[in-house]
């Protein structure tokens, strides 16, 4: 082969490389267009108008969404006692000043609402701060900005505990945030070397949160295992399982389902690994949602 | 018969393989520093949640993605964001290590809400207007004609035109 030849092969592989980049970056806007023709995303908004979930769901424990935990929380029945979280609560009004001094009493007497908008604000904060650093528009009144822009570092860093207290106080929003943040829930990746045995706590922590919550029927929980067996980073990476919880998902409500992950899954899995993973996902829609 | 290959034929000269290295390198870190903002990809029944994604918003986000974030933390390397929007509000969500999305905080949509019609009465110079029936489309000749000159004297009756003022949302508000 003549070098020029060998050139021109080269050349033709960058180019090809290229488009290949260009295709990858591009393709989402086209999907974007899908996604927003899509029937399944355009029809009418499944908001729930049937039985309160307080009706539905065994209020005996605290992280379950009828209780007092879960009192702004707004949910969706999908089938059986399947349920997806609609609305976590929002933020609370006011100076960032103002609603830590107003609930931080509450919180700290054992109301996980309260605990969750603490850490709420202080992330809208965060947010905020990150946004004003970025020069973009902060959507917020002056006041809230103001008080974000001269919140102390301590407070900013205390974020992560108002977390890790309504995480345990019961509220699904801090739960679900706290399995799938570990920055959220350390204070960044720092906090994870500086502590070794805090970070093996946490992960014990997050993937019981996780799983006492899709017991109970939590959509949003089953999706976050799915993805945690996925990744193999908050637990070993087990692909069945992983495909096992999407399955369950699937069961209580297909249109909530990653359609593509769920399918390079099944591309990943043997025949035998999939009839394992969809009977096991059986298993767990029987017992957390039938 | 076997035909021996030379394996010569495919070594690239060693200056040329360090070149190739290094425009492979450049390429790589180039891509790495990119913060590719993707969206917004608009979804009516998402309640675009932050900072936990709601299920159905986690959905689209994850069918929305483009073929190389599907690369192993590709778009917690590089700092790729989605924008997802429903009618009302927009999140900006980002994937972190565990491979997880998480909400940076939800915007009011701007300039997008319809106006409401024959609501509000705020309107200026309801009731007629001068000039009274007269001018442009009833016969009267142009503007000029019986009563008033100019704009006012269109038609009989002012429609009071997109009553009151758009009702947007207080800033800062987290509802959907």
């Amino acid at each position: 082969m003549s070098p020029r030849i060998k050139v021109l092969s080269v050349t033709a592989l960058v180019i090809l490389a290229g488009a290949a980049v260009w295709y990858a970056t591009i393709a989402s806007n086209s999907r974007q267009i899908e996604a927003a023709s899509s029937p399944g995303l355009e029809g009418p908004q499944q908001v729930s108008s049937g039985p309160t979930p307080s009706a539905l769901q065994p209020a005996g424990s605290a992280s379950a969404p009828g209780s007092a935990a879960n009192r702004s929380v707004r949910v969706r029945q999908l089938t059986g006692r399947a349920y997806a979280v609609e609305d976590f609560g929002a933020i609370p009004s006011g100076t960032v000043d103002e609603v830590i001094a107003k609930l931080s009493p509450l919180a700290l007497a054992g109301d996980a609402t309260a605990s969750h908008g603490i850490f709420l604000k202080l992330n809208e904060c965060k947010d905020i701060n990150r946004r004003a650093s970025r020069g973009g528009a902060l959507y917020a009144p002056d006041d809230v900005v103001a008080a974000c822009i001269e919140l102390s570092a301590e407070n900013e860093v205390s974020s992560s505990r108002w977390l890790s207290l309504a995480a345990e106080q019961g509220n699904i929003g801090a739960r679900l945030l706290y399995a799938a943040d570990s920055e959220s829930a350390l204070g960044g990746a720092a906090a994870l070397l500086r502590d070794p045995e805090g970070t093996k706590e946490y992960k014990q922590k997050a993937v019981g949160y996780l799983k006492e919550m899709a017991s109970q029927g939590s959509a949003d929980a089953l999706l976050q295992l799915g993805n945690a067996y996925h990744a193999g980073v908050l637990v070993d990476g087990d692909l069945v399982s992983s495909r096992a919880y999407f399955e369950a998902v699937r069961l209580a409500d297909p249109s909530i389902v990653p359609t593509q992950q769920v399918s390079s899954l099944d591309k990943a899995l043997s025949a035998q690994q999939l009839s394992q993973a969809l009977r096991k996902g059986n298993q767990i829609y029987d017992s957390c949602c039938r | 018969m076997t035909l021996a290959v030379d394996r010569s034929r495919f070594r690239i000269p060693q200056r040329k393989a360090i070149l190739i290295l290094a425009v492979a390198a450049g390429l790589a870190f180039a891509v790495s520093t990119l913060a590719f903002e993707r969206g917004p990809y608009f979804c009516t029944d998402c309640a675009v949640a932050s900072p936990v994604p709601d299920a159905k918003t986690l959905e689209v986000l994850k069918n929305s993605r483009a073929p190389v974030d599907y690369v192993p933390l590709f778009a917690w390397a590089t700092g790729t964001t989605y924008q997802i929007c429903n009618s009302t509000h927009c999140t900006v969500y980002h994937e972190n290590f565990e491979s997880n999305w998480v909400g940076e905080g939800q915007t009011p949509r701007e300039g997008v809400l319809p106006q409401p019609i024959d609501e509000g009465g705020g309107g200026v110079g309801s009731g007629s207007g001068h000039g009274s029936g007269q001018g442009v489309g009833r016969g009267g000749g142009a503007d000029i004609g019986g009563g008033s000159y100019g704009g006012s004297g269109r038609t009989g009756v002012v429609t009071v035109g997109p009553g009151g003022p758009v009702p947007k949302l207080p800033k800062g508000s987290q509802e959907i």
